[in-house]
């Protein structure tokens, strides 16, 4: 699991309750592209929050609000991703839509410790036979069965 | 009530309706779903 440098000694725990931040401009302003402790979004949720430490992944994001911790863990929401994170990082500042974002917690298939291997009894993911090889053999030996 | 109020209040309704069906569709339950979309409701009025 991917996690923040800050937040390893630290408690990381799936947040409960969602956040709402209001991006402004100065928050674009001030963000620094490829930089997950710099970005939009971690500059406007440091400022709303008043957090210590935030940093921002494509999809999560890691706060905490004080030095001994929890970092709690947030999804960021898709409108976000798409009108704030993908044009920062493609360094275009000027298309970063500012407004209202909500981050919810993590869905419960994306929560920590949710064992993610495939139970036993089940069959294991592998290549998978090519069917259309196959339906060629069949049409083949239906020509033959015709002449 | 003025009519331009009305329309705000029925985008905001939808904005939440929105949000609470996108949150079942990521997995949660109809219980959390409502919880997370009332605490969103507030945090929206706290937000400066």
């Amino acid at each position: 699991m991917a996690r923040p440098a800050w937040a390893y000694g630290m408690d990381l725990v799936d947040a409960t309750d969602p956040i709402t931040i209001n991006i402004r401009q100065h928050h674009i302003d001030d963000a620094v592209a490829g930089k997950g402790d710099k970005c939009v979004a971690a500059r406007c949720i440091r400022h709303t929050l008043e957090a210590c430490s935030v940093y921002i992944y494509r999809s999560k994001a890691y706060i905490a609000l004080d030095q001994t911790g929890p970092a709690l863990r947030y999804q960021l929401p898709s409108k976000m991703v798409r009108d704030v994170i993908v044009h920062l990082d493609n360094s275009e500042p000027q298309k970063i839509v500012p407004g209202i974002y909500t981050l919810m917690p993590p869905p419960p298939g994306q929560r920590l410790g949710i064992d993610r291997q495939p139970k036993e009894g089940r069959p294991k993911r592998g290549p998978r036979p090519n069917k259309s090889h196959a339906f060629l053999g069949r049409v083949s030996a239906a020509k033959h069965a015709v002449r | 009530m003025p009519e331009e109020e009305q329309d705000g209040i029925r985008s905001s309704a939808q904005s939440m309706k929105k949000m609470f069906d996108e949150l079942i569709l990521a997995g949660f339950t109809q219980a959390e779903a409502l919880h997370l979309v009332s605490v969103a409701l507030k945090s929206l009025f706290d937000t400066d």
